[in-house]
């Protein structure tokens, strides 16, 4: 056998081993490794938190005292753990897959995985008949009560990726007067920015996109998570925000109007 | 499929399977497009002892660590998981015992990995191109 063929019999051997010990470990459904990343930028956002000084205490547990991860958005919210964050007198709700209205159009809605809210933010339950042929109720809260949405991205970054993260920020946050709003931003801000993590690493190139998103638009973009190549422990690195006031927005047009619009143009003869 | 992936992908589901798989394949046609192009980097790569077939097997570890291992590894970094026992769906438990497992495997991993002479951050570049740099300068990325 040649050299090379010697080697590649010394991986299959030395995987096998590997395979032996830990497949117990890894052997897991699709499903499983998939929450996995989202659990584990959840985890993250939530030491963050206790690192700033939060009181950091999970709600609506299960009988059994764990946490209950909601990871689709068609769950009813209310059925499910939450976060409360209390920071001095002010509190917030970590929740995950919460559907967002933007204030921008009601018609424009999405579930960012993770978002941060004012506390006793309504989640707001609707019959759409667009939605599930109006048979489930499709829940929602206001672009106005947010304070970050986050997203979660198990994959290798490119430069479409990183990019794409704009949209949600500019849908997400109605204190954002324009996308490259700074002046939330603050050096004693407690909040993390809206953030886009990452598993996979990047090459340099995307390295210098990701430092100049971040200093044009109020977001941060982490990357590494998969291999633990980033320091999120470090708050220096990190882009923070204060509080935004509460304005409240209301979107425009709404969606009884709008489907009522769609419904009266699908009459009209073409 | 690579015999190396029979060996990693054996016991996962079928979708996660063809994603590994997938990964493979991708960097491996980086490396055979890096080859058609005569790029001189992947010839001194080569030259200095890792044949093509090597590399293909790094190839293998490689997409196996980041659609596997990294994900897994993921969910129990930080010290918040060690108080929140996290219940996802009906059979899924996250905790302090299965953060240290998966990442006991993840750097039991990189650990065989180091004892076939395959550097841990030669297994976490993204695309063929940035594999080959890594091993040209055994260094982190920085061009």
């Amino acid at each position: 056998m040649s050299e090379n063929g010697d080697w590649v019999r010394r991986v299959e051997r030395r995987m096998q081993r590997f395979a032996l010990t830990h497949g117990h470990a890894y052997k897991q459904s699709d499903r499983t490794i998939a929450a996995a990343f989202e659990i584990g930028c959840f985890l993250c956002l939530v030491q963050f938190y206790e690192d700033q000084g939060f009181v950091v205490a999970p709600e609506n547990l299960n009988e059994e005292g764990e946490y209950r991860y909601l990871t689709s958005p068609n769950g009813n919210p209310e059925n499910f753990s939450w976060i409360k964050l209390r920071h001095s007198s002010d509190e917030f709700e970590l929740r995950q897959q919460v559907r967002i209205r933007s204030h921008h159009d009601g018609d424009i809605t999405f579930t960012p995985d993770m978002v941060v809210l004012r506390g006793g933010s309504t989640v707001e339950p609707r019959n759409d008949a667009e939605y599930a042929g109006g048979k489930r109720r499709m829940f929602s809260v206001k672009s106005a009560d947010v304070i970050a949405a986050h997203e979660c991205k198990s994959l290798n970054p490119f430069p479409e990726l990183l990019v794409s993260f704009l949209g949600m920020l500019v849908a997400s946050h109605a204190w954002l007067d324009q996308p490259n709003d700074r002046s939330l931003i603050s050096g004693r801000g407690i909040h993390l920015a809206p953030t886009l993590f990452v598993g996979g690493t990047a090459r340099a190139l995307h390295v210098r996109m990701v430092s100049a998103l971040r200093r044009t638009f109020p977001l941060n973009i982490i990357l590494g998570l998969h291999h633990g190549t980033w320091e999120f422990r470090d708050h220096d690195k990190l882009t923070l925000i204060e509080t935004p006031i509460h304005n409240p927005v209301v979107p425009s047009p709404t969606v009884e109007t709008r489907s009522s619009e769609l419904r009266c143009r699908a009459r009209k003869p073409s | 499929m690579h015999s190396i992936l029979r060996i990693l992908t054996e016991g996962l589901g079928p979708d996660m399977r063809d994603r590994v798989v997938k990964h493979a394949d991708t960097l491996i046609a980086g490396l055979k497009f890096l080859k058609q192009r005569e790029d001189h980097k992947l010839a001194e790569v080569v030259k200095s002892g890792w044949s093509m077939e090597r590399l293909e097997c790094i190839c293998c570890l490689s997409a196996f660590l980041q659609t596997v291992l990294g994900p897994l590894a993921a969910s129990g970094r930080f010290g918040s998981s060690s108080e929140l026992v996290v219940r996802h769906g009906s059979s899924d438990r996250f905790d302090a015992t299965t953060a240290r497992t998966f990442h006991k495997a993840y750097e039991g991993f990189c650990q065989a990995a180091a004892e076939l002479k395959v550097a841990r951050n030669w297994l976490e570049a993204s695309r063929a191109e940035d594999l080959i740099y890594r091993m040209r300068r055994s260094e982190p990325d920085d061009e």
